[in-house]
């Protein structure tokens, strides 16, 4: 067998036309006959396919389906011969302002917009920067590079958890050195209860999530040779010239696929939270709840499962908006046009 | 180019860039420093580590010299002229409790003992001659007196302990709010039992044993706990009274017995004498005004002991038995006061030339303690700690931080001393707790055995399909393509919540348990990372050669043959690297986690997020795990760090 010889007979387009008793079968034919020409591939994707069917394709349409559904707590194993609800949860959630899990769930949003924009703005900037600074040379640059990568490497849930002990009025660590070393509160701001929790839990995202931003982009970094650089100097471009003409365009896809990278992970982002604020059973309040900590509190402590899945749908909906925005913006970029 | 960055700017960005990191890694550097530091220190603010706490909280006069046992378990032999030292162990032990053991009245003992009851290493048989360890009976042992009752303690919450001896048996306990009550120490036998008849569940953990003389089978044992004084009688039948609050003044924080019948007690800046018999306070100790809170007493021939911060108040004890028998309490107790207010201070001056009548007044000694040196100096309040009255009239009172102070019978200081102490307090306890107490070693088993499953899974399933994707062409690989992107694009708790109730009702289905074993999550995460894992091993794999397995077609391997003898052994570096990558993101997953896991298959988030709830504000056991659960980690990416490194730059710079 002859992989280019493959892919040739794969494509191919449909046969010529054959009269309508026979093309039922002749389509069917058809398929067992692609299926066996193509018997590697699809050997090799069987078991990854099955599983992703089972595991990921099952319980998403469930979950989409539970979303129309008058859950009931006291029968959650025939969860899905719930009565069905129509658009009740959704209209619940949207339109209905006396419904006690709107009230928190327009809060959860508003910190996860929040959240999301600014820990990417700050992941990128800290990341430009330093990427910037560590490619230049200097001593033990490989030393800094490393040391730069570690907090990447904590697991988020240590990072909340340090970070809770990190953010304690009298014992933590940033009064100590703002209040403490360097005066600059008269007394010791409070960050894990009111309006800076919301910082308190940007912070630490931002702490985690540069160093891998810093990777790619110094990755592209790299990619530029030195004699474009040189060339630049040569015909009296300055050091912002060179950064805008060549850095900058050599960068941007970096960028895009970092802000998709940060999209996703922070509108999701999860285990920071709940690390910080206690044991998951604390809320973290109104400042520093996210959508998934609100949805996990609805779904697995409240047990409302139909308002919990309809909330995931409408998330998973405005997730699936925001990758299209994102790629209609940074089209030009990925493909290099 | 070069001569540039050796300019201002050049360095100024140098240094910038050295200063980023410094912040950036600080973090972690005060999370693995806090998990080996104690949590009072660090609940106070306090950044660098100091001493430890070693009050002198024992002292007894030998025949060569003075012996003094500091709380964390120093002992020091000083001389009795100049309190210079003469020799030292160091058993390096918590919340430790001392009792010399010269035999029984009847027959002394050839050679006197010392124990050591500490809340990390047990009951300590120590040579008190030579200063030597003999014996160590660990926690271990003292907890096998109660099989399955109880098991172990705490190293750290351990505020204190006690030790007691009637005869040969040696009594027990610690102040800890899960010990069941006191333990019985047969010397003989060496064989620890429970004492019967005393519960620390109805009555409160012990803070204070004290063995309450009398002849023998008369003799008793008094507890104090946060709720009263408990008597237990040693004898046969354990008879016991309850002194509650209310049936005495207040609960007391320092108990001795001054004889069969009356016991001193101290509660705050106040103390008095009570009398078992009567069953009521027979004489409040007064002491000059402006003495505080009492921090320590004892009692000698005629006199009470007082110590505070300031120093020490020597009463005369005119309460003796023949006294308490005769009179009301009413009638002692005005007695005692016309006694004591007057001239007590006075009392100190002009000692020398009127003996007798000090010897018939009460009298204040001033301890001189030595200077606390530069790792002491944020405990610099006096206060004396341990007294050890002299047959001559002086006496030997014992401050914090291991400082000694030998005074004459006028009340001068003749001699100071300061006990060695162990410099640096960082230790392991934490880990020691950690794993004792928390079963962290299961969950870091669990944790392991769960991302090892996952990487080796999603490997073995994401080279296939990524060798399937970057060398064929076939039908519905777009669609496959984009339900791989898709499925990044899902929130977990969408598909979290119905696989929970879908693992729940395949098991009642086919009576196959999923839920809460270490196959089910596997397979939810490898269901989570295989797609990814495809997309980035598509790349590694489009950038090998075709010829290599074309080469391997004409020498007659089968295309599965070939993928497997030749794709899968040129692709390796990138397959474990992805592999790794999975490992590290399995590891960091708390959400399925925590619902598709029971107490037996507790990863490492869950185990943390439920110890986390339970242990608020145990700063220094949160630091020690998130420590060991971060260092397995770290370790695994420095080793593949340029394979992790390239790999995920390539991806995503290709793309």
């Amino acid at each position: 067998m002859h992989l280019i010889e493959e892919t040739d007979s794969s494509v191919a387009g449909p046969g010529p036309a054959a009269p309508p008793a026979v093309q039922r079968r002749s389509r069917f034919q058809r398929m067992v006959r692609s299926v066996r020409r193509n018997k590697v591939p699809y050997i090799f994707l069987l078991p990854t396919v099955i599983g992703m069917l089972l595991l990921q394709a099952a319980p998403i349409l469930q979950g989409l389906y539970l979303g129309f559904l008058r859950s009931r707590k006291d029968r959650l194993l025939d969860y899905l011969s719930a009565p069905w609800a129509g658009f009740e949860n959704y209209a619940q959630i949207l339109f209905n302002p006396d419904s006690p899990i709107r009230s928190g769930l327009w809060d959860a949003v508003r910190n996860t917009a929040l959240y999301t924009v600014a820990v990417t703005i700050g992941t990128l900037a800290v990341g430009t920067a330093a990427a910037l600074m560590v490619n230049r040379e200097f001593r033990f640059r490989a030393a800094a590079r490393t040391l730069m990568l570690f907090p990447w490497i904590v697991p988020t849930y240590v990072v909340g958890l340090l970070w809770g002990f990190l953010w304690q009025r009298e014992a933590g660590l940033v009064n100590i050195v703002l209040v403490d070393w360097l005066h600059l509160f008269a007394e010791k701001p409070t960050w894990l209860i009111g309006p800076n929790t919301l910082w308190a839990i940007i912070i630490p995202t931002i702490w985690r999530q540069w160093p891998f931003s810093m990777l790619m982009l110094l990755a592209g970094l790299q990619g530029i040779s030195k004699d474009v650089y040189e060339a630049a100097e040569i015909d009296g471009a300055n050091a912002w010239q060179a950064f805008r003409r060549i850095t900058w365009p050599l960068l941007k896809p970096v960028w895009a696929i970092l802000i998709l990278h940060g999209l996703i992970f922070n509108v999701y982002s999860f285990n920071i939270v709940i690390m910080m604020f206690g044991n998951g059973a604390g809320f973290p309040g109104k400042h520093g709840d996210l959508l998934m900590t609100a949805l996990f509190r609805n779904s697995f402590q409240m047990w409302d499962f139909g308002t919990g899945a309809a909330m995931s749908s409408l998330l998973m909906l405005a997730m699936m908006t925001l990758v299209f925005i994102w790629y209609r913006i940074f089209r030009d970029q990925l493909t290099g046009k | 180019m070069r001569p540039k960055h050796r300019n201002l700017a050049g360095r100024l960005l140098t240094a910038a860039t050295w200063i980023l990191i410094l912040l950036h890694v600080a973090p972690i550097a005060w999370m693995v420093y806090c998990g080996l530091k104690d949590n009072q220190e660090i609940l106070a603010g306090k950044v660098l580590p100091g001493r430890r706490q070693n009050d002198v909280i024992f002292l007894k006069e030998m025949s060569d010299g003075f012996l003094a046992g500091t709380a964390d378990g120093g002992i020091t032999l000083f001389s009795k002229s100049g309190l210079r030292k003469e020799r030292h162990l160091e058993l390096g032990t918590f919340a430790t409790s001392f009792l010399l053991d010269t035999g029984n009245a009847g027959s002394p003992a050839a050679e006197p003992v010392l124990w050591a009851l500490s809340s990390n290493r047990g009951l300590q048989r120590v040579d008190a001659k030579s200063l030597s360890l003999q014996r160590t009976y660990g926690i271990e042992a003292i907890a096998g007196a109660y099989g399955s009752a109880w098991k172990t303690l705490w190293v750290n919450e351990v505020a204190g302990s006690s030790l007691s001896q009637s005869g040969g048996r040696l009594f027990l306990s610690f102040q800890f709010k899960d010990y069941p009550g006191v333990t019985e120490f047969d010397k003989a036998t060496g064989s620890f039992s429970p004492l019967p008849g005393y519960s620390a569940k109805a009555s409160g953990a012990v803070r204070l044993l004290t063995h309450l003389p009398g002849t023998a089978g008369t003799d008793s044992l008094a507890m104090l706990t946060g709720q009263g004084i408990f008597l237990r009688s040693l004898g046969t039948g354990n008879a016991g009274r309850d002194l509650r609050a209310g049936r005495i003044p207040s609960v007391p924080e320092r108990l001795c017995a001054l004889d069969a019948r009356r016991l001193l007690l101290s509660m705050d800046s106040r103390a008095c004498i009570y009398d078992l018999g009567s069953d009521s306070v027979v004489r409040w100790l007064d002491r000059p005004a402006g003495s505080g809170i009492i921090t320590s007493f004892a009692r000698s021939a005629g006199r009470i002991w007082l110590g505070d911060s300031r120093g020490v108040t020597a009463l005369l004890d005119i309460t003796g038995e023949a006294a308490a028998k005769a009179s009301t309490a009413d009638g002692l107790i005005a007695a005692g006061a016309a006694a004591t207010v007057n001239d007590s201070i006075a009392a100190t001056g002009a000692m020398a030339a009127k003996q007798d009548a000090a010897a018939s007044a009460d009298r204040i000694f001033l301890p001189e303690f030595p200077a606390p040196d530069q790792g002491n100096r944020d405990v610099t309040s006096l206060r004396v700690t341990s007294i050890l009255p002299l047959a001559e009239g002086g006496a030997l009172l014992g401050g914090p931080n291991g400082t000694l102070s030998l005074l004459n019978m006028e009340g001068k200081s003749v001699a100071s001393a300061l006990a060695p102490s162990p410099s640096l307090y960082i230790h392991w306890r934490n880990y020691v707790d950690l794993w004792r107490n928390i079963d962290f070693g299961l969950y870091l088993k669990n944790s392991f055995i769960v991302c090892l499953g996952v990487m080796v899974v999603a490997m073995v399933l994401a080279s296939m399909g990524g060798y399937a994707l970057a060398r064929y062409e076939f039908p519905g690989k777009n669609l496959f393509g984009y339900s791989v992107l898709a499925t990044q694009m899902v929130p977990g708790i969408m598909l979290l919540l119905p696989l929970y109730l879908m693992f729940i009702n395949f098991s009642r289905a086919t009576g196959l348990i999923v839920k809460g074993t270490y196959g089910g999550l596997i397979l939810t995460y490898a269901a989570y990372f295989v797609p990814f894992s495809i997309w980035i091993l598509r790349g590694f794999f489009a950038t090998l050669p075709k010829e290599l397995e074309e080469a391997a077609l004409v020498d007659g391997c089968g295309p599965i043959q070939a993928f497997f003898r030749i794709i899968i052994p040129s692709a390796l570096p990138g397959i474990i690297a992805t592999g790794v990558y999975v490992f590290l993101s399995a590891w960091d997953e708390l959400m399925f986690a925590w619902v598709l896991t029971d107490e037996r298959t507790y990863t490492i988030p869950v185990g943390i997020r439920l110890f986390v709830g339970n242990f608020q504000n145990r700063y220094d056991l949160m630091m020690a795990a998130a420590t060991v659960s971060t260092i397995p980690v770290m370790v695994l990416f420095f080793v593949m760090q340029k394979h992790i490194v390239s790999g995920l730059t390539a991806g995503a710079v290709k793309e």
